[in-house]
């Protein structure tokens, strides 16, 4: 089934359409990108039962963008009028007035604003609304109990799902767009004690879809579980640099955070990223090819059919067999850098400005074996479990935080462990490094991806398993 | 709006509520070197609108909850819906019962901070102009910067005749800095006040600045071994967190915690300074409408009070107290020159440091830090550091010196021995 259009923005849109003829009076470029969602997060915990609508990522409401005849400026809000026409004119030229008359603009050109109408949806098999709570927070509670069932001496199995249903109508002289677009994400962590500390192993799913995605939640419970096991018999690792295997989990971590945030080309007009200077040139290995786009083969999380300033998604060839080919752009960037945009202008919520972000990213297939990658290791490590990680455009350096590590000796998983561990270095001595690469890409949307510390939007990466040298800590 | 989702929560049955409305207005400037590269204006208004439903069942009695959120241009119908929605979906919500907030009526409390006086985009260019200004050096420049002023207005109504409001004013944002020989490098800082302090934001671009001169001279990242660590400025107060997140009520009714008052939580005095940490109220009230005020969490690194939402405070049998953002620590007694002693890592920017707060380990990939060697500060870069509060927080030493930003005051530096490093 298809996501139906927002009966909300239906009616708004002669409201936009009078308020973007408003601003064409006053400037030679405006749009209005206008918001509806609807967003719902579940959780069942020892902390207790959860539902509630989230409105971090979910806000109704619209951005109003106009070009001065120097750059743009912005204003956004939730009050949408005629009565408010006025106020949002005059606090728009107020910002321009008192900017221009304090500060040198970065002198840009104005967008294309090639002609474009198209109204799109994606599609579901479960709509999450009309499941309805009781039953979500059923299948919830039974995985729950069925942690406890397999291992009464958890401290916790916390359950959650979230579901974003938004709607966005782009609108310029030119343009005219509707979209509508439904992704669901789920996710299980089991907690145990050792002495002090909290040990956790977790499991995600995510999908562009809806409550469909709850049919898979129960059969990841016994890999959380036994994770967990080893976890709590980890020991601290001693700091060198290794062989490692990574699952795709962790190939998707080093894949987004490693390299994709350096291709991201805002930066490159801030003189950034470091990759500006290695277009055409070797980054990695001649095994890594590399994508990203909201239009990729992979839909996850963050596919859509144009992004927060009306262009359409794209999928984008980063890395070509290891060499790099260019980056993902927004499209104030584009102009700046005589660039088309690929569809990567993203904002967290309508009360942000855009910034190219990624999407869905991943490393393409190789054709190695999982076990003959294991096998090739002599003294090396099995890295599992990403957390977390932070990006490095301008000197590509690397920190990913993974949650534990499993010894391989003489090609053979010895059943010890490691944990925490982070992975420093430099980002193409690791890519470079990859020495196999197995054939089969999985991808997993369950978290956010900030642009520095804030400006969270939904992302999706993955890749196979890959073997490569990198640093450990 | 109040009178009409009042309305509307009447239709719907329910009778226990909190309304808390936030209106928000926000001036932003994004720079690209010293170029305006945008400005923005963002005005949003919402009212958080959660209730709560009652039950029983064998014997024991639930309160379910569930939040919607209502803001200009609904009508009456969706209104009455979102509600209707919200109060259906809390009857699945079979959590232990609890009390809601006490009843607080309370005059309107304006912002106390010096920012209330003037319009938003003044305080922007105001704070621009100082940041820009300090971008005087020859070396080395403001790569980027964005600023954000916000304007927050709070009222908050219950059902049992709850009824307080509040102002806010603060600034937050981020700068990059770079310096191009003999090495391109960049420095990120972050920054946030709650007054009007331009020469602070230029101390701090001016700190930015040596810092991204002293990166661009790293040339080596320290061998791998066991150093004794400083932490130093915006980096520190996540290290104190893992002290206020394990006194949150919500982790010790999760049983991720099980600190009581009382507790030497800071393990063993093994010749470092004792922890006098003390939550402080950047708020009158919280989001339902608790009265907030300073709390002293720990002191001589015993624990003092615990703290949280209100449910969880209930379940756990304490005065609900609110949720912190922002915390005060003593300092200690030891200059900062004194901690720079031979052999000592002095870390400065992290990629991200980061602490666990499940299991007290800490760690972070170094983007600069200062190898003292020799009488001499050898800047230094990449490798990571990993370590276990559980481990060392027995021997930590608070610097003199104060670092002060919106959520913390106190030591500028701590000095954290035999931290394991992984580097060259």
């Amino acid at each position: 089934m298809q996501v139906r259009s927002s009966a909300y923005l239906a009616s708004m849109k002669p409201l936009c359409r009078k308020l973007l003829a408003l601003l064409l009076e006053r400037y030679r470029y405006a749009s209005v990108l206008a918001a509806d969602v609807d967003a719902r997060d579940y959780s069942v915990s020892r902390s207790g039962i959860s539902v509630s609508e989230n409105n971090r990522f979910g806000k109704r409401g619209f951005v109003v963008r106009v070009y001065t005849g120097e750059g743009y400026a912005e204003y956004s809000g939730n009050e949408l009028s005629e009565e408010k026409f006025p106020e949002i004119l005059a606090e728009l030229e107020h910002s321009i007035r008192e900017a221009d008359g304090h500060f040198a603009r970065y002198q840009t050109a104005v967008s294309a604003d090639e002609p474009l109408q198209f109204v799109k949806s994606t599609e579901y098999a479960v709509d999450p609304h009309e499941l309805g709570d009781e039953a979500i927070l059923g299948k919830l509670s039974a995985v729950r109990k069925t942690a406890f069932e397999k291992k009464a001496d958890l401290i916790d199995c916390a359950v959650r799902m979230s579901y974003q249903c938004y709607h966005k109508l782009f609108l310029s002289p030119k343009r005219d767009l509707e979209q509508n677009v439904l992704w669901s994400a789920a996710s299980l962590a089991v907690l145990a004690r050792r002495g002090e500390e909290v040990k956790d192993a977790y499991e995600s799913i995510s999908l562009l879809g809806g409550a469909e995605l709850l049919d898979d939640l129960p059969g990841r419970l016994d890999h959380a579980i036994a994770t967990l096991e080893d976890v709590l018999k980890s020991e601290p690792l001693v700091p060198g640099t290794y062989e490692c295997v990574c699952t795709p989990e962790v190939t998707g971590m080093i894949v987004h955070e490693a390299f994709g945030h350096g291709v991201e080309m805002d930066m490159f007009v801030k003189d950034r990223a470091l990759a500006q200077s290695h277009v055409g040139k070797p980054v990695a290995s001649s095994l890594i090819t590399m994508r990203d786009g909201a239009a990729t083969g992979y839909e996850d999380v963050a596919t859509y059919f144009f992004d927060d300033e009306g262009n359409t998604a794209q999928d984008t060839l980063i890395i070509d067999k290891g060499i790099l080919v260019g980056g993902i752009c927004d499209e104030v960037s584009a102009v700046r850098l005589g660039k088309k945009p690929t569809g990567n202008g993203r904002r967290e919520a309508i009360d942000h400005k855009a910034y190219t972000r990624m999407t869905n990213t991943y490393f393409l297939e190789g054709d190695d074996r999982v076990e003959d990658m294991i096998a090739s290791v002599k003294d090396g490590l099995l890295l599992e479990q990403p957390t977390s990680g932070m990006e490095d455009p301008k000197n590509w350096g690397i920190q990913c935080m993974v949650s534990f590590a499993r010894e391989i000796k003489d090609g053979k998983l010895t059943g010890r462990i490691f944990s925490p561990i982070v992975l420093s270095g430099y980002v193409p001595d690791l890519l470079k490094s990859i020495t196999m690469i197995s054939g089969t890409v999985e991808h997993a949307g369950g978290g956010f991806c900030g642009k520095g510390h804030k400006e969270w939007v939904k992302v999706s990466d993955g890749g196979p398993y890959i073997k490569a040298t990198i640093r450990l800590g | 709006m109040f009178e009409r989702i009042e309305k509307a929560l009447g239709t719907a049955g329910v009778s226990v509520w909190n309304i808390a409305k936030n209106h928000t207005r926000t001036a932003e400037l994004y720079f690209i070197k010293k170029k305006l590269d945008l400005p923005r204006f963002n005005d949003i208004l919402q009212y958080e609108v959660t209730v709560y439903r009652d039950s029983e069942a064998e014997g024991n009695k639930f309160r379910g909850q569930s939040t919607t959120y209502i803001v200009p241009g609904m009508t009456d119908e969706e209104i009455g819906r979102k509600i209707a929605d919200a109060y259906f979906a809390a009857q699945f919500v079979k959590n232990p019962f609890y009390e809601l907030p006490d009843k607080v009526v309370s005059p309107h409390c304006g912002s106390s901070s010096d920012l209330k006086d003037l319009p938003l985009e003044d305080i922007a260019e105001k704070l621009a102009e100082a940041a820009l200004a300090a971008d005087c050096e020859a070396d080395a420049y403001l790569n980027s910067l964005e600023i954000f002023v916000h304007r927050k207005s709070f009222e908050i109504k219950a059902s049992n005749g709850l009824h307080v409001s509040y102002d806010t004013d603060d600034v937050s944002g981020e700068f990059v800095t770079q310096c191009k020989e003999p090495e391109d490098v960049e420095q990120y800082r972050e920054f946030s006040y709650d007054s009007l302090d331009p020469d602070a934001l230029a101390a701090k671009i001016k700190e930015g600045l040596r810092d991204a001169r002293l990166r661009a001279n790293a040339k080596e990242m320290p061998a791998s071994g066991t150093y004794d660590i400083l932490i130093t400025g915006e980096n520190i107060p996540e290290l104190f967190n893992y002290y206020a997140a394990r006194a949150s009520a919500d982790m010790l009714y999760a049983g991720l915690s099980t600190w009581k008052i009382g507790d030497v939580i800071q393990g063993e005095n093994e010749g470092g300074e004792r922890l006098d940490l003390t939550l402080v109220a950047d708020t009158p009230f919280n989001t339902e409408g608790v009265p907030m005020v300073d709390r002293e969490l720990v002191r001589g690194g015993v624990l003092q009070t615990l703290f949280g939402s209100t449910r969880f405070c209930r379940y756990m049998g304490l005065e609900p107290t609110g949720r912190y953002r922002k915390f005060r620590v003593d300092c200690g007694s030891v200059p900062f020159a004194e901690m720079q002693k031979d052999g000592v890592l002095e870390t400065v920017s992290f990629s991200d440091f980061q602490m666990d707060f499940f299991d007290g380990h800490f760690g972070g990939e170094m983007r600069l830090a200062l190898l003292h060697k020799d009488g001499k500060a050898v800047p230094v870069c990449g490798g990571s550091v990993n370590g276990s509060i559980l481990d060392v927080q027995g021997k930590l030493i608070f610097s003199k010196e104060r670092y002060k930003s919106g959520t913390y005051e106190g030591p500028y530096a701590v000095l954290i021995p035999g931290i394991p490093v992984a580097g060259a």
